[in-house]
C-alpha cells in the first residue's frame, strides 16, 4: 500500500506571513498556501524557526514601515 | 382453552458424550449467574406463522430436530468435574406446549402474547438440566399461531437458530403432508468446534499473533459514557435500520472486484473511518464477527453457539481508499489462520477488552428456506441476539447482492436516535466517498458528514459583530466622566479626569526617557492607585506592557525583563530595589504621575500589542504571549454583551497583571464609565478581608478561580448582594456553583486561556449535574472539538478543543517555533477569514448532551492549582538543575479538600528534605509554582517501556504506605477450605490469606466456579458479586462464616453500614436520643471513601435492654465493633454524647492493645452533654421528644402525675395531629425511645470524664460562639487536637447543606493518619 507516514506535514503561510504546519494531500485551508519544506513535524517547526523573522502580521508591518515614512 | 402438557418429565437419558465449554459459553453462563438476572443472555425467537395447524406432526418435526442436533439435548455441568462441561443426554423431553387462544377476540391474544412473553423472560433456566431451550405455539385462529422458541444464548447463535428454525418448519411440513422429513444429523459436532478452539488456546503461534496484533495498543473503549439508566428505558438494546442506495452499492462492488476483495471488505475499510471518528483516534481497534464453524463439508448444518469476534487493529493511513481496503483485506488473510483464538484469552492475557464496536457483515442463505413452506406463510417477529458490545454494526445483504441494509445494533444508555441518526449519515457518506472517489486519501475528510460539520460550526461560533477598530485607550477615553471615580485603592482614589490626566503625565515621562510605539514596557509595581494610570500610559503613547511582578523571583524576572525586551520599566517606591535590577531605564511611577509635559495618545490599530503575558512554559522557561489590542477589544465588548453590563455596577480587581484575567476585572469596568475597587494582595489572601471588602460595595462584580469563592465561602459569606460572580481559571466543581448560586445571585463560568484572550466560552451557571460545562463561545468566537488530524469528533466524544476567531493572539514572543505549532491554519473559516489560525488549546473536551463543552482533561503535562497555570515540565526543569537531585516529576493530585496540590516527587542524595527542595524551587519560580508537598522516592515508578509512570506516582499521603501480609496462612477451617478450593481452582498452592483472588490470575469464570465449589462443599449460597466484594480468603471466610453463624447475611442491626463500602472503616456513635440516622449526610458524602458504620444505641428495638452506665454501654459497644472490625486500627467519632462514648470506646480498644487511629469530637460539650433540665425533669424531657407540633403545653404534662400518662397523652395527640416523629408509631416505641434517652442521660450525666492521652478532632460551630472555643475538650484530651471550625448551627450542621466541611475534614484526616 502506498502509505505516508503519518508525521509528515508541509509548511504553510498565509497572506499575513504568519508560518504553521498542515496535511500533506489534504486541501489547503482557505488563504494558505505550502511554503515548500516538507518533513516531521518537528523539522518542520525548526525550519519555520528559520525563516519566519518578524512575528508581527505583514499589514502591520507595512502600515508601521509606511506610517514611519510619511 | 389450554391443551398443555408437562413441563418437563422424567425420561431416562444418558450421557453420550462431554466435552467442555467453549470461552463464549462460559462467558456467558458466567454473566448470566452474575447479574443474577434470568433474562441475561435469555434470547426469544418470535414467528407468526399462517397455514394449518397439527400438533402432533409439530410434536414429531420437534423431535426430529432435538434428535439430529447435539446442542438440543446439551446441559453444562459447571462444577462437578475438574473443569466445566457440556454433556450431551441422548434423548431429553421435549420443552413444548401449545395454548389455545382462538377463543380470544384479537386484542385479547395479542396481549397474552406479551404477557406471555415478558414473563418468559424473566423464567430462568437450569443449566445443569437439558434442554436450555422451551417452545410454545399459540394458537390465534384455526389458520393462524404464533411460534416461539425460548432459550439460552450459550446453547446456540442467531445462524444456528435460524436453520434450525427453516428445518424445523420444513420437516413439519413434510411430516403433515405424509413425506419423509429430513432429520440427518450432520457429521460434523458441535464438540468438533471446542476441539479446534481448544487447539488454539494451545497453540502458541496463534496466542503470539494477537500478542504481537494488540502489543502497546490502547483498548477502543467508546468515550461516550452512558447518559441513561437502564430503568429509564423499556430496553437497553435498540436496533435501528438504514438503506444504502442502489447506486452506491454498485460502485463499492465495482471497486471491490476491481482490488479482488469481497465488498464486505470495502465496507469494513468504510467502518474503520468511522470508527475512528466514534474514539476520536487514528489507532482503531474493532471488533469483527467471524464464523468459527469448522471448514467441513456439512458444517453449516451444525447447531450451536459458533459466534466469534475477533479485534481488528488498524491505524488509519495516509493512502487512498484503494489501497486501505488491499490492506484490510491482507490483514483479514492474516487473521484467518487465527481466528480461532478466543476473545477471551486475550482479554484475560492483557486484562482489558480490545474494542467496544463491532462489525458484523451477514448474507443470509438460511432465511431463504424459510420464506417459502408450501402453504405456511411466515413472519419473523424481532429478534435480537444478546451481545455485550455497545454498538454492533451490521451490514445486511440479500443473497443476490443487489440490496444492503446497515443495522445499528446498541445501548440506548450510551446512545440516542440523534447519535445513530448521525452514525448513519457518517456511514453513508463515508461510502458515498469511496464509491465517488476509492483514490482519495482516507484522510481527506472527516468521518462526519457534511450537514453534521455544518451543525457543529453552527453549534460552535459565538455571535458575529462588527470590531471596534480603535485600542483600549480610546475606548476608556471615550467613557470617561470626568468626577465619577475610576480607581478606588487601599491608598487612595482616583476621578477619571485625574485618571487621564495622570497617564497622560506617565505617558509623557515615558515618550521623553525614550520608549517608542510599539515598544514593551515592563511594569513593576504594587497594586496601589497609580497602577491603573500606569497601564493607561503605556497605551496612550502606543507601547505595551509586561508585568514584572516584584514577588517573583529575581532570576525569573530577569528572564522576563531581557527576554521581552523590556529596556524600560515603571516601578513604585516600595518596587525600587528590584526594579533597579531589571532594566536600564527604570522610571519611577510617583515621579512620572508629576511629570511637567503629558503625551497625546496614539491611534493604534487592532494588530497592535496591548501586553505580553509570560506563561509557565513546558521548555523549562517562561513563554511570553503577545496579545493585540484588537482581540482585548473584543473580548471586553463580548463580555459586556454577554453579561449585559453597565457602569452602575463597581467590578472588583482581585488579580495581579502577571495574569491576563485583570484585563476583564480592570478594563470592562473602565470601558463602561465603572468602577474599579482594587484589592491589595493581602486583601485577596486573606478571607477575612476580602469578603469585608466585597461587602463593603452592594451590587460588585467580582472574579476568581474556585479557590477564592471556597474561601470566601469558608468564611461565612453568601453573595446575597453581589451582581455578577465569575468562575474561571480552572474546572468550576458542581457544589461550588451551588453554595454560589443557591441566594440568586447570578453565577458565571468562564474559560479560555491566555492565547485566545482572556475568557473565550462565558456561560451562566444552571442547575445540573457534574462538573459545570466550559458554555458557549462569545462572540467572534469559534470553537471546534478535533482529533490529531484536525477532523471534528462526533458529539459525545473526546477530543482536543481548537479555539479561533478574533481572540486568538498574535504569537509567542520571538518563539516561530512554538507559534507555528498552536496556532495552525483554520479549515473551517469561511471565505470570510482567509488565513485565519486556530489555536490548540490542550484541552480535552467533548460536547455534552444538551450541546455544552464539557472539560475533561489535559492532553499534556499542564495544570491549573489554585486558577494558576502551571506546566509541570518547568517546575521539573528546576528541580533536575538541583545538583543532589538524580530525578523529579511533579504532579498535582486532588486534595482532600478537593483543591489541587502541587507535589514533588523526588529522587535526591540522602540529607535532601522537603524545605531544602521548596528553597531551591522559590530561587527561581514565582511561589504558585512551588510544590507544597514532597515525597522522596528511591526510585521513580517506570512504564514497561522505561518512562516515568506518573499514574503510578503514590497519592500525597498513601506515599509512604507498603503492601503487607499477603502471605499469612489460613487459620480457621472455613479459610482452609476456601484455601484449598481456591488453589484448586487457580492452579496454585500456599495462597496467603490476604492476597487478592484478581491478583492471582483470577478472572469471571473462576470466581464462578469457586461461588459453585463454595455451595457444593460448603453449603454456602454466595452470590458471584460476593467474590468481587470479598476478594481475599480472609474476607470470604469472614462473609461465610457470618452467614453460617446466624443464617442471615450476617446484618447486625446495632452497627449499620451507612454507605457503600470505602477502604477505611469510621464507627459512629449516637448521640443522646439514640439514633444515627442524623448520620446519613455524612455517610452519603464520605461514600467511597470511608466506610461509615452508623453504632445505634442499644434498646431501640423490642426486646432489647437500654444501657444506663458508660462502662456498660462502651464495654457493649466495643464488642459490635470487634465483630465487624477484627483488629485495629480503628476509627471513632461522635456527635453530642456520641462523642464522649467515642472517647470511653477508643479508652477501651487501647487498652486491649488495639491502636485508635482516628478519634473524632463532632459539636459535643464534654461536661454538659445535655440540657440539665431535659435530665433532671422527665416532664421537660416527653415535651421535647414527643411533644413537637402536638399542642400540647409543657404545663399541662407537668399536671399530669404518670410517667406513663404523660407519654400516653401526646403520643395520643401527636397521632391525632399527624405530628408523630418518624420512628415512632405505637405508644410502645414512644416508651422505648424515651426509655432510651433516659438510660442515656443517666450514663452521661453519671459519667465522670478521665483525661485520655491519644490525638483527636474537635468540630465546633463558631456560629455559637462557646466559650471557651474548643468546649472544654482540651481538660480531657491531653494529646495533640486538631481544632476545626464548622458551619452552621447546631441543628443544621449535619445537613446535606452544611456538613460538606466535616466530610472533607474527616476524609482528609482519614487518608494522612492512613498513610502513617
Amino acid at each position: 500500500m502506498a502509505v505516508e507516514s503519518i508525521d509528515r506535514f508541509t509548511v504553510v503561510s498565509n497572506a499575513e506571513q504568519q508560518y504553521s504546519v498542515w496535511f500533506p494531500g489534504r486541501p489547503l485551508p482557505l488563504g494558505w498556501q505550502a511554503a515548500g519544506f516538507e518533513g516531521t513535524r518537528a523539522e518542520c517547526l525548526a525550519h519555520i524557526e528559520e525563516i519566519w523573522q518578524d512575528l508581527r502580521p505583514l499589514g502591520l508591518r507595512t502600515a508601521l514601515a509606511t506610517g514611519e515614512a510619511a | 382453552m389450554t391443551t398443555a402438557t408437562p413441563h418437563r418429565g422424567t425420561a431416562t437419558s444418558s450421557v453420550t458424550d462431554a466435552y467442555p465449554l467453549s470461552r463464549l459459553q462460559a462467558g456467558m453462563i458466567y454473566h448470566a449467574e452474575l447479574e443474577g438476572d434470568a433474562s441475561y443472555y435469555h434470547d426469544i425467537y418470535s414467528l407468526r406463522v399462517r397455514g394449518p395447524w397439527h400438533e402432533e406432526s409439530f410434536r414429531a418435526a420437534v423431535a426430529g430436530l432435538i434428535g439430529a442436533h447435539d446442542v438440543l439435548r446439551t446441559s453444562f455441568e459447571l462444577a462437578k468435574f475438574s473443569e466445566p462441561l457440556q454433556l450431551v443426554h441422548s434423548t431429553v423431553d421435549v420443552p413444548f406446549e401449545t395454548v389455545d387462544l382462538r377463543g380470544l377476540e384479537r386484542d385479547a391474544a395479542e396481549r397474552v402474547l406479551e404477557d406471555w412473553r415478558r414473563e418468559e423472560t424473566g423464567r430462568p433456566f437450569d443449566f445443569a438440566a437439558a434442554p436450555l431451550f422451551r417452545m410454545v405455539v399459540h394458537r390465534l385462529g384455526d389458520e393462524e399461531f404464533h411460534f416461539w422458541w425460548s432459550f439460552h444464548h450459550a446453547m446456540m447463535d442467531g445462524w444456528s437458530l435460524h436453520s434450525a428454525v427453516a428445518e424445523l418448519f420444513a420437516g413439519y411440513t413434510a411430516i403433515r403432508t405424509g413425506r419423509t422429513p429430513d432429520f440427518t444429523a450432520p457429521r460434523t459436532r458441535y464438540r468438533d468446534y471446542i476441539a479446534l478452539e481448544l487447539d488454539a488456546l494451545d497453540d502458541a503461534r496463534q496466542r503470539d499473533f494477537w500478542r504481537d496484533q494488540l502489543a502497546g495498543a490502547e483498548p477502543a473503549a467508546l468515550p461516550v459514557p452512558p447518559r441513561r439508566t437502564s430503568d429509564e428505558l423499556d430496553s437497553t438494546v435498540e436496533v435501528e435500520w438504514y438503506d444504502i442506495p442502489r447506486p452506491v452499492l454498485d460502485r463499492l462492488g465495482e471497486l471491490a472486484a476491481r482490488l479482488r476483495v469481497p465488498v464486505r471488505t470495502v465496507l469494513l475499510t468504510a467502518h474503520l473511518r468511522v470508527v475512528s471518528g466514534l474514539l476520536g483516534r487514528s489507532d482503531v481497534i474493532t471488533g469483527v464477527v467471524g464464523n468459527g464453524r469448522p471448514e467441513t463439508r456439512d458444517a453449516e448444518q451444525v447447531k450451536g453457539l459458533f459466534l466469534s469476534t475477533y479485534p481488528l487493529r488498524t491505524t488509519l493511513p495516509r493512502a487512498s481508499w484503494a489501497d486501505f481496503a488491499s490492506a484490510v483485506f491482507a490483514q483479514e488473510a492474516a487473521i484467518l489462520p487465527n481466528r480461532r483464538y478466543p476473545l477471551a484469552a486475550m482479554v484475560e492475557e492483557t486484562g482489558w477488552s480490545p474494542f467496544d464496536i463491532v462489525f458484523d457483515f451477514r448474507r443470509f442463505r438460511s432465511y431463504e428456506g424459510l420464506t417459502a413452506q408450501d402453504d405456511l406463510t411466515l413472519d419473523i417477529g424481532d429478534y435480537y441476539e444478546h451481545t455485550n458490545f455497545p454498538l454492533t454494526s451490521g451490514f445486511v445483504m440479500n443473497p443476490e447482492g443487489t440490496s444492503l441494509r446497515l443495522q445499528l445494533r446498541y445501548d440506548a444508555r450510551r446512545f440516542d436516535r440523534a447519535d445513530t441518526a448521525r452514525l448513519s449519515r457518517a456511514y453513508l457518506s463515508v461510502l458515498e466517498r469511496i464509491a465517488a472517489d476509492p483514490d482519495a486519501c482516507v484522510l481527506a475528510a472527516p468521518a462526519l458528514a457534511d450537514e453534521d460539520v455544518a451543525a457543529l460550526a453552527v453549534h460552535g461560533s459565538g455571535p458575529w459583530r462588527d470590531t471596534e477598530p480603535h485600542g483600549v485607550y480610546r475606548r476608556i477615553e471615550r467613557a470617561a466622566r470626568p468626577g465619577r471615580t475610576a480607581v478606588r485603592a487601599v491608598d487612595g482614589e482616583l476621578a477619571y479626569d485625574e485618571l487621564l490626566e495622570t497617564a497622560g503625565r506617565i505617558a509623557g515621562s515615558l515618550a521623553d526617557a525614550g520608549v517608542r510605539r510599539g515598544d514593551p514596557v515592563g511594569v513593576c509595581m504594587n497594586r496601589g492607585t497609580l497602577l491603573v494610570p500606569a497601564l493607561l500610559a503605556i497605551w496612550r503613547i502606543g507601547a505595551n506592557y509586561v508585568s514584572l511582578d516584584p514577588d517573583y523571583p529575581l532570576d525569573r524576572l530577569r528572564y522576563i525583563a531581557r527576554h521581552s525586551g523590556a529596556d524600560f520599566l515603571l516601578h513604585d517606591a516600595a518596587s525600587a530595589g528590584v526594579a533597579a535590577e531589571l532594566a536600564p531605564a527604570a522610571l519611577a511611577v510617583e515621579k512620572a504621575a508629576a511629570h511637567p509635559r503629558s503625551a497625546e495618545a496614539v491611534e493604534v490599530s487592532g494588530d497592535e500589542l496591548a501586553y505580553t503575558i509570560y506563561t509557565s512554559g513546558s521548555t523549562g522557561l517562561p513563554k511570553g504571549v503577545e496579545v493585540p489590542h484588537g482581540s482585548v477589544v473584543n473580548f471586553l465588548d463580548a463580555l459586556v454583551e454577554r453579561l449585559d453590563l453597565d457602569d452602575s455596577h463597581p467590578y472588583l480587581a482581585t488579580t495581579s497583571i502577571s495574569f491576563d484575567i485583570h484585563v476583564n476585572e480592570m478594563f470592562v469596568p473602565l470601558i463602561l464609565g465603572g468602577t474599579v475597587l482594587l484589592a491589595a494582595r493581602s486583601q485577596v489572601a486573606d478571607g477575612t478581608a476580602l469578603r469585608e471588602l466585597i461587602e463593603s460595595e452592594p451590587g460588585l462584580i467580582a472574579q476568581g478561580p474556585p479557590a477564592m469563592w471556597r474561601m470566601l465561602l469558608d468564611t461565612g459569606w453568601r453573595p446575597k448582594d453581589m451582581a455578577g460572580v465569575l468562575c474561571g481559571g480552572e474546572a468550576f466543581p458542581r457544589d461550588l456553583a451551588e453554595r454560589l448560586s443557591r441566594d440568586g445571585a447570578a453565577v458565571w463560568n468562564m474559560y479560555g486561556p491566555t492565547e485566545t484572550t482572556v475568557w473565550s466560552a462565558v456561560q451562566r451557571v444552571t442547575a445540573g449535574e457534574g462538573t459545570v460545562p466550559i458554555g458557549r463561545p462569545i462572540r467572534n468566537t469559534t470553537m471546534w472539538v478535533l482529533d490529531a488530524q484536525m477532523d471534528p469528533v462526533f458529539p459525545g466524544v473526546p477530543g482536543e478543543l481548537y479555539i479561533g476567531g478574533e481572540g486568538v493572539v498574535r504569537a509567542y514572543h520571538d518563539r516561530p517555533d512554538l507559534t507555528a505549532d498552536r496556532f495552525v491554519p483554520d479549515p473551517f473559516a469561511g471565505p470570510g477569514r482567509p488565513g485565519a489560525r486556530l489555536y490548540r488549546t490542550g484541552d480535552l473536551v467533548r460536547i455534552g448532551e444538551n450541546g455544552t463543552f464539557e472539560y475533561l482533561e489535559r492532553v499534556d503535562l499542564q495544570v491549573k492549582v489554585r486558577g494558576y497555570r502551571i506546566e509541570l515540565e518547568e517546575v521539573e526543569a528546576r528541580l533536575g538543575r538541583h545538583p543532589e537531585v538524580s530525578a523529579a516529576v511533579v504532579a498535582a493530585p486532588l486534595g482532600a479538600d478537593g483543591e489541587r496540590v502541587l507535589a514533588g516527587y523526588v529522587v535526591a542524595a540522602p540529607g535532601v528534605d522537603g524545605s531544602a527542595l521548596r528553597t531551591w524551587c522559590a530561587e527561581a519560580l514565582p511561589g504558585y509554582m512551588v510544590p507544597q508537598a514532597w515525597v522522596l522516592l528511591d526510585a521513580l515508578p517506570l512504564t514497561p517501556n522505561g518512562k516515568v509512570d506518573r499514574k503510578a506516582l503514590p497519592g500525597i499521603g498513601e506515599a509512604m504506605s507498603a503492601a503487607e501480609g499477603d502471605a499469612a496462612a489460613p487459620s480457621t477451617d472455613t479459610e482452609r477450605a476456601l484455601a484449598a478450593i481456591w488453589s484448586e481452582v487457580l492452579g496454585i498452592t500456599g495462597i496467603g490469606v490476604n492476597a487478592n483472588f484478581f491478583d492471582l490470575g483470577g478472572h469471571s469464570l473462576r470466581a464462578l466456579r469457586v461461588v459453585l465449589k463454595v455451595r457444593d462443599e460448603l453449603g454456602v449460597e454466595l452470590p458471584v458479586a460476593a467474590l468481587l466484594q470479598a476478594a481475599t480468603i480472609r474476607r470470604l471466610a469472614a462473609l461465610i462464616d457470618r452467614r453460617d453463624a446466624d443464617g442471615t447475611d450476617g446484618a447486625d442491626t446495632l452497627v449499620v453500614p451507612l454507605n457503600s463500602a470505602g477502604s477505611t472503616p469510621l464507627f459512629l456513635f449516637p448521640p443522646l436520643g439514640g439514633h444515627i440516622f442524623g448520620y446519613g449526610p455524612l455517610a452519603r458524602l464520605l461514600d467511597g471513601e470511608v466506610t461509615v458504620y452508623g453504632v445505634r444505641a442499644s434498646g431501640m428495638e423490642p426486646g432489647e435492654t437500654p444501657l444506663d452506665s458508660m462502662s456498660g454501654l462502651a464495654d457493649h459497644y466495643v464488642a459490635r465493633l470487634k465483630s465487624v472490625q477484627p483488629e485495629g486500627p480503628y476509627h471513632v467519632a461522635g456527635w453530642c454524647m456520641g462523642a464522649t462514648v467515642a472517647v470511653e470506646v477508643a479508652r477501651r480498644l487501647r487498652a486491649a492493645g488495639d491502636e485508635v487511629a482516628y478519634l473524632g469530637l463532632v459539636v459535643a460539650n464534654p461536661f454538659d452533654p445535655a440540657p440539665r433540665r431535659l435530665l433532671e425533669d422527665p416532664t421537660a424531657l416527653v415535651h421535647h421528644m414527643l411533644g413537637q407540633g402536638t399542642d400540647t403545653t409543657y404545663e399541662e404534662l407537668a399536671a399530669i402525675d404518670s410517667l406513663d400518662e404523660k407519654i400516653e397523652l401526646v403520643f395520643s395527640r401527636g397521632r391525632s395531629a399527624g405530628a408523630l416523629r418518624d420512628d415512632v408509631s405505637s405508644l410502645e416505641d414512644a416508651r422505648r425511645l424515651l426509655g432510651v434517652y433516659q438510660a442515656n442521660a443517666k450514663a452521661i450525666s453519671s459519667h465522670q470524664q478521665a483525661a485520655y492521652d491519644g490525638a483527636a478532632q474537635v468540630f465546633i460551630l463558631p456560629e455559637e460562639n462557646f466559650q471557651p472555643a474548643d468546649m472544654g475538650w482540651s481538660r480531657v484530651i491531653t494529646g495533640p487536637i486538631g481544632l476545626h471550625a464548622l458551619p452552621g448551627l447546631p441543628a443544621t450542621f449535619l445537613t446535606r447543606d452544611e456538613v460538606g466541611r466535616l466530610a472533607e475534614l474527616i476524609a482528609h484526616e482519614l487518608s494522612h493518619r492512613a498513610a502513617r
